[in-house]
């Protein structure tokens, strides 16, 4: 599928360039080539702008902030100070990075509508500063900004202008789809989709959210530079809240997952606002634009950019998404755990929600390389129990140790790192990527391809991709579900979706695997092969713990069997002793 | 007459079938068990009853009334109600506005009568009436699932895995009560996984594989067939040859062989 993929976005970039390149020499009149610069120097910033809303969701609807920013560094520097246009654009993006970098951390703690409100008032909150300075010439702004140069070089003809502002165009979609083709780009979608599964496979879901702001601002920078050296002047209202809500719009017109969408939809809106406003009736872009918007919601959610690909690949006659290629080798899972290091120990671990005792003084082990069962009543605290070993919530007393190492105040991400995986009683899968994909993030710690090497798409970023990719399919034979690769996860039963989450999270290689209720959903063949599976995972040397109300899996694979009931240790030992126990009989067996 | 009629039904999503050829009847006062492996197309079935997977061939007839185009509102006031798969309960109401919700197509002077009796057929959710139904516990909350679908005063329950998630003796609870229901004159037809459990106390089962009805018969029928247990049931559980009995020597061999790896050393020191 990647091969088809990357063979369409060949073609797009090809067609991509064509366009930029030929249409300056169709519409060569002047006033038409300052249309292509406007729409381009917006598309440099909306490129950004698709990789933070679409890609990692989030409203971070305030982004024209950094548009300011971009713009008056660039209109100071060089009517003020007598920096070079290239220069300043430079350390005006460099600038807006470092701001955006400050922020990010606290700001992209809140989520959706709150996050959107935040990052408005900030944009609001810095025009208003900056509408009060005499430096920056207070509501009028700083007139007499120069031509754009390259260099020294001024660009007085307005044909090099477009192609230069293009060419950024271009810089910020190469950046955007290597982001977007590789395991960062992975992680954004599965932040996207779940953050605590993302954290459950080792995605450091602080630390993307924050470079993509970064990597935003400094497209949405760059954007503002362009635009104040095209429209030769920069004030506090260039880039307002009605600038912001055009992004958005603009955005969503040209597909808002899609980085071509977000050039899209910029040179939609710059057209329209330029027809809108040569039929005399200026600002009614916002109105045009709004019911376009809502149009194509309804029509085609995808956008403009999702029409288009839709349309090509029609043409092109619809390829067969074959994942897998060829016969596979036998399942190579194996000597990847370290053997025998995953032992798991709580003491006195307590949780309580309100005046609700969760888990109360709960102390047991999971002794490396055991299979370890944790069984109770529905609500007895089993899964609380696993989010307060994986680090989803914190304790409120005792301690957690791995490995002999106190494990009971890192973060889940940390957590995992160090080799515990899980999957979830509620499926946590992730909705937007294929099942491939999926597995391929629970291998995200054993990659290391940084923000840097992805977006200039070095060798060493390829080569490591293709390894997660055989892991993963490695990882997918081995539950059994290798044919399902290149589906989406709602496309399979649930019973498969349960093995799409023990296949993430064996390709995490993890020495400790918490499976919470695996059985469940599963018809009597399928627990049984369940059981298979779970035999040969313990059998690589990776340490179980186990909740499952499937009795008969609990007692034929366990070697040493907690209860819990209340919150609280009922009973613990080996099997056939619980079983008889007559606390376990009466509060969870019956009979 | 059959209360529920399917006559050689296809269906599936876009373009891709799920079943075919499918025909099976539940009588009024069953209860009927269907039975299948993942993506065997059970709950593909259930949404094609109730009109939410569309119709490709074939027909189905509900109280001798035929349900293609018919919306699936009108299906639940002709009195067959889903109980869907993973409960799907409104998670941030609260109990009592879930069982509301069940009532939707019922008049509105119904409602408490209904609401009653469904809380003295449960007594603990009528203790948990304030409570969001998202905090209880996971047998509560398939009880919540069939109370607020008996609110729609149905004639004949979809119960789609209702033992899901379940603790041992809730899995019982929750048999009970359907074996109850009947005895109110609701008929049920249940898709479980836990098949030997739902055939011991349904009337008659239809297995499905691959989309297609593969075998049925009397629920004795199908437990006592030795061929039926071994493809469908997972095999007999008789005395050493239990599912349990199995794992444990398949763990065994392993763990014997070359399962060294395993660290016996941790494991004995685990045993008391």
């Amino acid at each position: 599928m990647g091969q088809v993929l990357r063979g369409q976005q060949g073609a797009a970039m090809a067609a991509f360039v064509a366009i930029v390149a030929a249409y300056p020499l169709i519409f060569s009149n002047a006033y038409l080539i300052g249309v292509g610069i406007a729409a381009g120097a917006m598309a440099a910033g909306t490129v950004g702008f698709v990789l933070l809303i679409g890609y990692a969701h989030q409203l971070a609807l305030g982004q024209a902030a950094f548009c300011i920013v971009g713009g008056y560094v660039s209109a100071l520097a060089t009517t003020r100070w007598g920096w070079d246009p290239l220069v300043a654009l430079i350390a005006g993006a460099l600038l807006a990075m470092l701001l955006a970098y400050a922020i990010g951390k606290p700001i992209l703690k809140l989520r959706g509508f709150i996050l959107a409100m935040a990052s408005l008032a900030l944009q609001l909150l810095l025009i208003a500063v900056l509408q009060e300075q005499e430096y920056t010439g207070k509501a009028l702004g700083i007139p007499g900004v120069p031509k754009f140069g390259v260099f020294g070089i001024r660009l007085d003809s307005d044909l090099a202008f477009y192609y230069v502002t293009w060419a950024f165009v271009l810089a910020a979609i190469v950046v955007g789809l290597n982001i977007n083709a590789s395991r960062v780009g992975r992680a954004l979608k599965a932040i996207a989709s779940s953050e605590m599964a993302a954290s459950s496979v080792g995605i450091d879901v602080t630390r993307h959210k924050v470079q993509m702001f970064v990597i935003s601002a400094g497209m949405a920078s760059i954007s503002g530079s362009l635009t104040v050296h095209y429209l030769r002047v920069m004030g506090p209202h260039i880039f307002d809240f009605a600038y912001s809500l055009n992004i958005v719009t603009a955005v969503i017109a040209g597909g808002l997952m899609s980085i071509w969408g977000g050039a899209l939809g910029a040179s939609i809106f710059i057209a329209i606002r330029e027809i809108v406003r040569n039929a005399g009736i200026p600002y009614l872009e916002s109105i045009v634009m709004g019911v376009l918007t809502c149009f194509v919601l309804i029509a085609f959610p995808r956008g403009f950019a999702g029409l288009v690909a839709g349309a090509a690949r029609r043409l092109a006659g619809a390829p067969a998404a074959s994942a897998a290629a060829g016969a596979s080798p036998a399942p190579r899972v194996e000597a990847e755990a370290a053997p025998a290091a995953g032992a798991l120990t709580l003491s006195g671990v307590s949780k309580s929600f309100g005046n609700l005792r969760a888990v109360s003084d709960v102390g047991f082990a999971a002794p490396a390389g055991a299979i370890t069962a944790l069984i109770g009543p529905n609500g007895a605290g089993k899964t609380t129990l696993f989010n307060l070993v994986c680090g989803f919530q914190p304790l409120d007393g005792g301690a957690v140790a791995f490995a002999g190492r106190d494990i009971g105040t890192l973060l889940p991400n940390e957590i995992a790192a160090l080799g515990i995986g899980r999957t979830f009683q509620n499926l946590q899968l992730f909705g937007n990527l294929t099942v491939l994909e999926n597995v391929m993030c629970g291998a995200h710690r054993h990659t290391a391809a940084g923000i840097l090497e992805v977006s200039a798409r070095l060798p060493s970023v390829g080569r490591e991709e293709a390894a997660t990719r055989a892991r993963a399919l490695e990882c997918l034979r081995f539950v059994g579900l290798e044919a399902a690769a290149g589906r989406y996860p709602s496309e399979l039963p649930f019973g498969h979706q349960r093995l799409v989450e023990i296949a993430r999270a064996l390709a995490l290689k993890p020495a400790l695997l918490l499976m919470d209720e695996p059985a469940s959903g599963l018809n009597d063949t399928e627990t049984e092969r369940l059981a298979d599976l779970i035999l040969a995972i313990n059998r690589l040397g990776v340490t179980i713990l186990l909740i499952e109300h499937d009795i008969r899996l609990v007692m034929g694979v366990a070697d040493h069997v907690v209860v819990l009931h209340h919150g609280e240790k009922i009973a613990e030992g080996p099997p056939d002793e619980v079983r008889r126990d007559p606390q376990v009989v009466s509060a969870y067996l019956g009979q | 007459m059959a209360l529920l009629e399917l006559r050689s039904v296809t269906s599936g999503y876009g373009r891709s079938v799920v079943l075919r050829d499918v025909s099976l009847d539940v009588k009024a006062g069953e209860i009927v068990a269907l039975i299948g492996a993942n993506g065997a197309g059970k709950s593909t079935l259930l949404n094609t009853i109730m009109g939410v997977v569309p119709l490709m061939g074939g027909a189905v007839a509900f109280d001798g009334r035929p349900l293609a185009r018919i919306a699936t509102p009108a299906i639940v006031r002709a009195g067959l109600v889903q109980v869907p798969e993973r409960r799907q309960l409104f998670g941030t109401m609260t109990v009592e506005e879930n069982l509301r919700m069940g009532a939707y197509v019922r008049e509105r002077g119904e409602v408490s009568a209904l609401l009653e009796s469904q809380y003295a057929l449960f007594p603990i959710l009528r203790e948990r009436r304030g409570q969001a139904a998202q905090t209880l516990s996971g047998g509560q909350q398939q009880m919540v699932a069939i109370a607020r679908a008996l609110m729609a005063k149905p004639k004949m329950l979809l119960l789609d895995e209702p033992s899901l998630g379940l603790a041992p003796l809730i899995v019982q609870q929750i048999v009970d009560l359907i074996v109850a229901l009947r005895g109110r004159g609701v008929t049920s037809l249940v898709v479980e996984q836990n098949a030997k459990v739902a055939l011991a106390h349904a009337d008659r089962g239809y297995v499905i594989e691959t989309g297609r009805i593969a075998t049925s018969g009397t629920a004795e029928a199908l437990l006592g067939d030795a061929a039926v247990l071994e493809a469908y049931l997972g095999g007999a559980d008789v005395g050493s040859n239990s599912m349990e009995e199995r794992i444990r020597a398949k763990k065994l061999a392993m763990r014997g062989d070359s399962g060294q790896k395993a660290g016996p050393q941790t494991i004995r020191g685990s045993r008391p």
